[in-house]
């Protein structure tokens, strides 16, 4: 059978009833796991699982797709309209995001993450039905050294985009980095930081650190400022969708967001978080007016909402076509396949064809659903900022407190949420932006593990960083960024400053 | 001066953080323990920092050269800038404690209430009907539809 009638037949599979129904619930599930700040889709996957023990198992990998990237889609929207981003992927959103909604465009703003998410959404469909076996064999090639370089990359590329000093932004990166060192450590499981509290065993969460330095911060700035002077402008009917010259500069960044999304997607590691970082890096270098970038440029929302979506559809890729899910969302599908009797991998196209086709088509389905689905609830939502500031806020910091508890049913997260609210309002006061310390602490772990492991493999030559292809040329990339940025800064300041530099 | 000042916090931090390193395994470069990856980040952060607050100071001294008033690195924080997100903390641990010792619906309703009126809200009947109607709302979302387990 050739490509297109296996799609064809995948069609077949998707569009039945019951198939169409579970890419439906998945969907509404996942944008409603993701508008909720703390409940996120992996949780929500692991809870379902058991409910779909009596399903066909194509039925349940459709559903639970369906919620994993509908998670994706209803992530950006607290990022946008109050700061608060639901995922770890919608950081990035949050930065111009939440400035159009300052500016009265929320409506906007969303719009063009959810038809970004639809245009990657698809791009990345069609990349994991034309490419899916070629790209998992290429993305095995990446072994602890180039994930170390990588993620080294990626550092060196947020401390350019962050807003502010480059120098406070490293300094965020490595603190975050230094966070995510509480707990057991990942080779030998030595205590580190854990000062006798057994919740720290396990390390500091995610989401309330995520929810404190955003959500609570921001509710503690708006307490702090003085009437009037940061009002969240509710947008006015006419101002709900794009306009035209909004329309025509997402049109590029969506299809580069959907690009750079999938491919970084593919790689093993943390793709949804990379990927809206290099999209956002990608579209601040080629924007006419970069300096906007930051202060509410479309062009931020559209390349970073498009590069998620696209990735948790690549990360299907190595799950699919090599039965390795290299992020925690596939893991728990990888779960669920097994549970069903299903074991994927290189030979499942040849044995299930109506699960690999009936999935990669219910994937586009549902894409198309979410659009149907979220397009007309952009008034509903952007009406949200229209609620008198006392009362929405209250809301905002009770459902994060929730959401936080949530995340380990126990209060040690609620206080860690409150603990980093006020620092991240500190870090407001002295101009720190909070978004490398958050992508540091998500990423902190696995850098740590592939610079000891490559040390290992090396018996200890530091050099391996360069001697192998890949990992040299992201070395390379870092370095050049680092000397332009220096360079820059140098032209910028003057020359009293410029020594003390 | 923010920066310098920011800058010697971070580096005290750092030296906090390299003084409980140092009490771990730092094993060999060719099998680094579970010291090495925090010896790097601590001396980063205690490099970073010291350079911030020394240039940090460096401009703020420049500008006070130059203007015999300003303290430099933008505005100092003013007492009004505290007081209300210190409103806002307060309010947020009575209502967590309360959560814990009494359960959800008291701490949520106090929550609400509380920081509706701190926000600037006015009118106390509103407040109130408003606080106890998202409270049991909240309570039918987390616990009785999505299965969220509550304090």
């Amino acid at each position: 059978m050739g490509l297109f009638d296996n799609l064809l037949a995948g069609f077949a599979v998707a569009l039945t009833p019951g198939n169409l129904a579970a890419a439906l619930a998945g969907a509404v599930l996942g944008t409603l796991v993701g508008v909720l700040p703390g409940i996120g889709p992996i949780a929500t996957m692991s809870l379902l699982i058991p409910l779909t023990f009596s399903m066909d198992p194509t039925t349940a990998i459709i559903m639970l797709a369906g919620i994993y990237y509908g998670a994706m889609y209803g992530g950006s929207t607290t990022a946008i309209l109050v700061n608060v981003p639901g995922e770890s992927t919608s950081v990035i959103t949050a930065i111009d995001g939440y400035q159009l909604a300052r500016q009265g465009r929320a409506g906007a703003a969303l719009a063009v993450a959810a038809v970004g998410s639809y245009v990657a959404g698809t791009v990345s469909v069609v990349g994991l039905m034309l490419l899916a076996p070629a790209l998992a064999r290429a993305a095995l090639e990446f072994g602890p050294p180039e994930y170390f370089a990588l993620i080294v990359f990626g550092f060196v590329v947020l401390s350019r985009l962050a807003r502010g000093s480059p120098l406070k932004a490293l300094l965020m990166g490595v603190l975050g980095l230094m966070l995510s060192t509480v707990g057991m450590e990942p080779v030998t499981g030595y205590q580190r930081y854990v000062f006798g509290a057994l919740h720290l065993l396990g390390g500091i969460d995610f989401v309330p650190v995520v929810m404190g330095l955003f959500g609570v911060a921001e509710i503690l700035a708006l307490a702090g400022a003085p009437a009037g002077t940061t009002e969240v402008r509710a947008p006015r009917f006419r101002e709900l969708w794009p306009n035209a010259e909004e329309w025509r500069r997402s049109v590029k960044p969506w299809l580069r967001g959907g690009l750079i999304g999938f491919l970084i997607g593919i790689v093993p590691g943390p793709a949804a978080i990379l990927a809206p970082l290099a999209s956002y890096a990608v579209e601040k270098r080629l924007a006419r007016r970069p300096e906007e970038f930051g202060r509410g440029a479309v062009e931020g929302v559209a390349g970073p909402e498009a590069a998620n979506n696209a990735a948790a559809g690549g990360a299907f890729v190595p799950l699919l076509a090599l039965g390795i899910p290299f992020a925690p969302a596939t893991a728990v599908l990888l779960g669920a396949l097994m549970i069903h009797g299903i074991r994927p991998g290189p030979l499942l196209m040849q044995q299930h064809p109506e699960l690999f086709w009936g999935v990669v088509a219910s994937m586009y389905v549902g894409n198309l659903m979410l659009l149907v689905l979220n397009l007309p609830l952009v008034g509903v939502f952007a009406s949200c900022l229209r609620i008198p500031r006392p009362y929405l806020l209250s809301s905002v910091l009770v459902l994060t407190i929730v959401g936080a508890y949530s995340v380990n049913n126990a209060f040690a997260d609620v206080w860690i949420l409150l603990a980093f609210g006020v620092l991240g309002y500190l870090m407001r006061l002295v101009e720190f932006d909070p978004a490398p310390l958050v992508l540091a602490l998500v990423l902190g772990p696995m850098l740590e593990t592939s610079f000891r492991q490559s040390l290992i493999m090396a018996r200890g030559d530091a050099l391996i960083f360069v001697q192998r292809p890949l990992s040299a040329m992201f070395l390379v990339l870092a370095a050049l960024l680092l000397i332009t940025q220096l360079a820059a800064a140098r032209r910028t300041l003057d020359p009293t400053a410029r020594r003390a530099l | 001066m923010r920066d310098a000042v920011a800058g010697l916090a971070l580096a005290a931090l750092g030296v906090a953080y390299l003084v409980e390193a140092y009490d771990m395994p730092v094993g060999t470069w060719e099998e680094p323990g579970a010291a090495a990856f925090p010896l790097l980040l601590g001396w980063s952060l205690l490099l970073g920092a010291t350079l911030l607050a020394a240039r940090g100071l460096h401009l703020a001294l420049r500008r006070r050269r130059r203007t015999g008033t300003a303290t430099g690195n933008g505005p100092p924080v003013t007492l009004a800038q505290l007081g209300g997100p210190g409103l806002i903390v307060t309010v947020s641990v009575a209502g967590v404690l309360l959560m814990s010792q009494v359960g959800y619906m008291a701490g949520a309703l106090l929550l609400f209430g509380a920081t509706m009126i701190v926000l600037g809200a006015r009118r106390p009947l509103l407040v109130g009907t408003v606080a106890a109607l998202a409270t049991l709302a909240t309570d039918l979302l987390f616990r009785g539809w999505l299965g969220v387990p509550l304090p």
